[in-house]
This record gives C-alpha cells, structure tokens and sequence, in this order.
C-alpha cells in the first residue's frame, strides 16, 4: 500500500529516476538491461520474495528489540519475549476477505528460511550479543538511532528541471564500538560467511551509501559499517561479525563516479535503450535474468511473463 | 505432533508469556547443543600407521 502513496522515483513522464538507493543504483552499475528490467519494468523472479520478507521480519524484530532496551529500559528477557511474540504475530497470516476464518502460520516453503528459523534465527542472535560491546547511538531527540530513513539531497541534479538527485535508504542502526561510530547493517544469507564474503563489501555501493548517510544526514563520523551477517541453515543460525571503512576521499571518489552513473542512467533514458552488459551475466551465481536473455530477442517476453512478476521497486516508500 | 510445533500452529494473539517463555527456551537448549557440538568437534586423531618393512613386504630382496 506504501508504493502507492510514494512519489515516484522518476521525473514527471519520464523514465529519468531523481532519486535513487543502493538496490536500484546497484542493478545500474551491474547492468543497464538488469536496471531496465528491474527498475523501469519492475520485473521480479517469481519465489524469491521469501528472501526479502525474511529478511524484513528478521530486521523488525531486532529493531524492536533495539527500541525497548534503549528507549523503554526493557531488560533483555523482557525485550527479547516481546520481539518474539511480535515476530509470530506479524508472521500469522490472517484472511482479509473474510476475518471469521482461523488464521494460519506463514508457509515460506523454503528449507531454511521459513518461521522456525526466523523466530531461532531471532533468539539467537540476541542472546549471542546480549551484552554487545557495539552499542546503539542515541539521537539528539533521545530516540535510538536504529531503523533510520534517509533522503540525502545531493548539491546536483540531471540536464532537465531543477530536481537535484536523492540519495535514500536505511539504516539499520548506528553504534559505538572501541571508541568509534559505525553504521551496523544485518544480513542474512544462506552461505558461509567467511572473511571473502565480508571482503566483498569494500568497495560496494550500499555501504560507502550508508557511511555517507550517517555522516551527512545524521551528523555522526561513523568509520564505515559494522556488518552483522546471520548464515541461516537449516538446522543453525552462525554469526559473524565484519568491518569494513571509508575515508573522506573514498567517499568523494564514490559521489564523483555516481555522478556519472546518474549521467548515464539519463543518456540510456533518453535513447529509450539500456544496453546489455553480457560480462555480467555470470557474476553472483547468473544473473535472475540469464535465462531470458539468453532466448531470442522476439520470444523473450514469453518466458519473462512464466517467471518473472511485475513488483515495482520505489527507493521512496518509507519503511 | 511436537509441544514446539503446537505453539507454532497456535494463533500467537492467545500465546501466553509462559508459551513464549518456553519457545525461548526450547530455542536456547538448540542453541547450548549446537555451541556445544562445535566445541567438541576435535579434529579427528590421526590413524595409526605402522611401518611397513619394505624388505619384508618384498620377500627379503
């Protein structure tokens, strides 16, 4: 229902996004045709929701978490049954059209990553960082700094109007850890995390974003970002802890090169022609969209309406 | 079926604390066993290989 109340991210009858977040400048940068497709079009692989509504459950109910410690002085059992029982009530389905039918519990259909594992993968990862040495920032209007929308106006904008280009997101948190501030991002992800999975984040787009919006939009000098990733497997949730930092100049550097990426995005606008990136294909396991571009250009649209679903991505619908 | 999956199927609106409590529980009993697997998992003694008397093994040669 949010996307509907969300302006749109492009320019007025255009295809010309102004405001931009990590996710859709990410397919840019991977690809122009995965950008088209994934941005403009709005396509999305049939079953990977389960990720994504995981992931949201998982990220509410450690924000709640967060609250009540730092905003409420809840202690932990207290704070952690109260996620829990959150946690299980925004996971039972109820039937809109008719509200007298029992409600029934969600069925991802997913090995690993369903309601079992997001309510162990939950107690777990607060009872393991129970007395977190990484402590939550509290803002200067005494809330705490978890869950934090930005939209971060940058001092340039596109050739047509007057719109200067937005950069938006969130955060899942802010803290203190050994004298320093850092943004904390939690993942979660079906595979090790092994000191290559925390390397791939330095250089990556979503963090230098997220170094850039707590030190803009928020004021705070964070060092980079604590990356907090959750490895859900079937019969385990393991936790591993990884840093990654910008400097000022790897920040400019970054807006710098984004600039031109926007300037891009514009130009593939423009010509009505997002050109494939065929070297990408094969990069993060293949592409989602492998399997159609590698059909002919004219019977293309047939197998990208069996598997694919239009689920338009807007980087402005507050979270 | 299971204690665990009864609260699971159970309208989580109706769960009382002490349901909840005993989910967390369940949940932190996995979790000892599963720290406690981890910890024991030693590495495998390497097996015992006797020497071989390559004269013997050759018929004296």
């Amino acid at each position: 229902m949010k996307a509907n109340i969300a302006p749109s991210p492009f320019l007025p009858g255009t295809k010309i996004q102004y405001a931009w977040d990590s996710t859709s400048l990410g397919w840019l940068k991977q690809c122009p045709r995965l950008y088209e497709y994934s941005m403009i079009e709005g396509w999305r692989a049939k079953g990977t929701g389960v990720h994504l509504k995981f992931g949201q459950h998982y990220h509410a109910a450690l924000e709640l978490y967060d609250k009540l410690r730092v905003q409420e002085n809840w202690d932990h059992d207290a704070a952690l049954r109260e996620s829990i029982k959150v946690a299980l009530i925004e996971t039972w389905e109820i039937f809109d059209n008719d509200p007298g039918l029992p409600g029934r519990p969600w069925d991802s259909e997913h090995s690993s990553k369903n309601r079992e594992t997001l309510i162990r993968s939950i107690i777990w990862y607060l009872d393991t960082f129970k007395d977190d040495p990484a402590t939550t920032l509290v803002l200067a209007n005494g809330k705490p700094a978890v869950e934090l929308s930005f939209r971060m106006e940058l001092d340039f904008g596109g050739q047509y109007g007057e719109q200067p280009y937005i950069l938006c997101g969130h955060l899942d948190r802010v803290v203190e850890f050994g004298g320093q501030k850092y943004v904390m991002d939690r993942k979660t992800t079906g595979s090790s995390p092994t000191p290559h999975y925390f390397d791939g984040f330095a250089p990556d787009n979503q963090m230098s974003i997220y170094t850039l919006a707590a030190r803009v939009q928020f004021s705070t000098p964070v060092a980079g970002v604590i990356i907090d990733a959750a490895q859900i497997a079937v019969g385990f949730t393991r936790f591993q802890r990884g840093f990654t930092y910008r400097t000022e100049a790897q920040l400019n550097e970054w807006l710098a090169d984004a600039k031109v990426w926007f300037a891009q995005a514009e130009a593939f606008a423009e010509a009505g022609h997002w050109p494939m990136n065929d070297k990408a294909c094969g990069l993060f396991g293949g592409c989602v969209f492998r399997k159609v571009w590698s059909k002919s250009p004219d019977v293309r649209q047939t197998f990208l309406e069996s598997d694919f679903e239009r689920k338009p991505w807007n980087p402005l619908v507050p979270r | 079926m299971s204690d665990l999956q009864k609260l699971f199927d159970t309208d989580p609106l109706s769960l009382t604390s002490q349901n909840l409590d005993e989910l967390i529980a369940y949940y932190r009993e996995a979790r000892k066993n599963f720290n406690l697997e981890g910890k024991s998992a030693k590495p495998k003694a390497k097996a015992k290989v006797d020497s071989i008397d390559l004269d013997a093994l050759l018929g004296g040669k």
